[in-house]
């Protein structure tokens, strides 16, 4: 077979495909296509050191240009893909040039969902060069309207008080990140955000976004000099979907990362899989880096089960918010020395599910990641011992 | 070579497999007492997205970076996989009596 392999979205986890190909010693031809201009990068310092200045685009990537041609990687960079055409295993660029594969993976990612009403001076943050336009457009006083109170909004905020920027939060539902936090982690960031200077505004519905103001639909005016919408991913499906491969609000795929069409994988963003018996998308860092991974390995005929605990953090202010797994109804709260918080969440036979710490710094990390030791053991725990602080975990991993 | 000893803690301050930040100058580190009751150190920081590593896990001689699971042998500073690619710089370490010394003058 001398036909390549091919990586359809230059991303994270698009990226992390590619060079994991060459790690595991993938010799064939290997075609990367993107439509950004840059080389595959991380998204989370986006709205953090990226608007901040502390790092920049080479800091976030995943290689450099020299690594990707010692791999001889070929990157076809700012080219879209025009159509797929799976029964003949093949696909036509932008440009109207037909590639052939052997193997294909979709790695589409989404775009930053638009808001319906008409908009001047409205922001979202994707990409790196969304993140630049709204780094120069921080400017210290300048008064920023956020809409949604989602990871986005409430890192965005964060970062444009620490910038010296006026914050309105607007949010349309009851609390903060209420569709993946528990709501008392959902209070602790709203404090947080109010103690830093954010006007935080729960059930608000917005009206229109003038030239100079967001009007919300009771009426009221807020000047401002700026707005920056978060509310959520458009998931980048319809390549696939005029393709013929099953979709949903992703692009579905089994428990191998293959989607409905031969040899064509899908991972990131992007994929939509199942979790606990449920289709799910994961729109995370570490999605993005294991399933970019997985993909690339069962590309090489492995096999291989996606089985990897879904996670994610947030840094906002001089705070960390960590996860791993998935929450269920019986809950343990356990305080943190440090005045952070750590959740437990056990299943029937008390064996742990997932976990949630929200607590200065990185500091929840080591709790964080032996709850994912914990889960993995299957080990069954005492609930008001596990509320206990001085509980040692990791001697409880240790048996 | 003229290794500088600077002292960095009693030995009872830094838990059994367990890390903890030090800082000299413009130098950040991290440090490092094993379950078999070593010493060790290493630069302060991840190669791959430059996090303090003493916010990470300490299990069975491998550090795991707190943000993105990035994980080194702390006694040889060898990166064991993606996402980090980048070896950690390690310095020499010694106990005197019932203190923590390590060598700066290879910092960098």
């Amino acid at each position: 077979m001398n036909d390549a392999l091919i990586i359809v979205g230059a991303g994270h986890a698009g990226g992390r495909a590619a060079l994991t190909l060459r790690e595991e010693g993938y010799t064939g031809r290997l075609i990367l296509i993107g439509d950004e201009a840059h080389l595959p990068y991380e998204r989370p310092p986006l709205s953090k050191g990226l608007l901040q200045g502390s790092i920049d685009l080479a800091g976030c990537s995943l290689c450099d240009e020299a690594r990707l041609a010692e791999l001889d990687i070929e990157h076809i960079a700012g080219n879209s893909v025009r159509q797929l055409d799976p029964a003949q295993q093949r696909l036509q660029l932008a440009d109207g040039q037909w590639l052939a594969y052997a193997g294909l993976l979709l790695a589409t990612g989404g775009r930053a969902r638009r808001l319906p009403q008409a908009q001047a001076n409205v922001l979202y943050l994707r990409t790196h060069d969304e993140a630049l336009a709204l780094k120069a457009a921080l400017r210290p006083g300048a008064r920023l309207v956020v809409v949604g109170g989602g990871f986005i909004g409430l890192e965005v905020a964060a970062t444009a008080r620490s910038l010296g920027c006026a914050v309105t939060l607007l949010e349309a539902g009851p609390r903060l990140a209420g569709r993946v936090l528990p709501a008392v982690i959902s209070e602790a960031l709203l404090d947080v955000h109010r103690l830093h200077g954010v006007e935080v505004r729960l059930n608000v519905a917005l009206e229109s976004i003038d030239a100079d103001a967001v009007v919300l639909v009771d009426g009221q005016r807020l000047p401002c000099d700026l707005v920056v919408v978060g509310i959520g991913m458009q998931p980048n499906i319809a390549l696939a979907a005029a393709a013929g491969l099953d979709v949903g609000q992703g692009i579905r795929v089994d428990a191998h990362l293959r989607t409905s069409a031969p040899n064509v994988y899908a991972a990131g963003d992007v994929c939509e899989f199942r979790l606990d018996g449920q289709y799910q998308r994961q729109e995370t860092w570490r999605n993005a880096e294991a399933q970019g991974r997985h993909a690339a390995l069962n590309l090489l005929g492995r096999e291989l089960a996606f089985e990897s605990l879904p996670g994610f953090w947030s840094d906002q202010y001089d705070w960390g918010l960590q996860t791993v797994g998935v929450s269920t109804a019986l809950t343990v709260s356990r305080p943190l020395p440090t005045s952070g918080l750590l959740l437990f969440y056990l299943d029937a036979e008390h064996h742990l599910q997932g976990a949630c710490g929200w607590a200065p710094g990185n500091s929840v990390a080591k709790d964080i990641k032996l709850c994912e030791r914990l889960i993995s053991a299957r080990i069954p725990l005492n609930p008001t011992s596990l509320a206990d602080p001085d509980l040692s975990l990791k001697q409880l991993l240790r048996g | 070579m003229n290794d500088q000893w600077i002292d960095v803690c009693a030995v009872g301050e830094i838990d059994e497999e367990d890390v903890m930040r030090f800082d000299h100058g413009p130098h950040t580190f991290a440090v490092y007492r094993s379950a078999e009751n070593e010493f060790f150190a290493t630069a302060g920081l991840c190669t791959h997205e430059k996090i303090h590593l003493a916010d990470g896990l300490v299990m069975d001689h491998v550090i795991e970076c707190p943000k993105h699971n990035g994980r080194f042998d702390y006694r040889s500073g060898k990166a064991l996989g993606a996402p980090v690619c980048v070896n950690l710089k390690t310095y020499p370490v010694r106990v005197e009596a019932g203190r923590v010394l390590l060598a700066v003058t290879a910092a960098g």
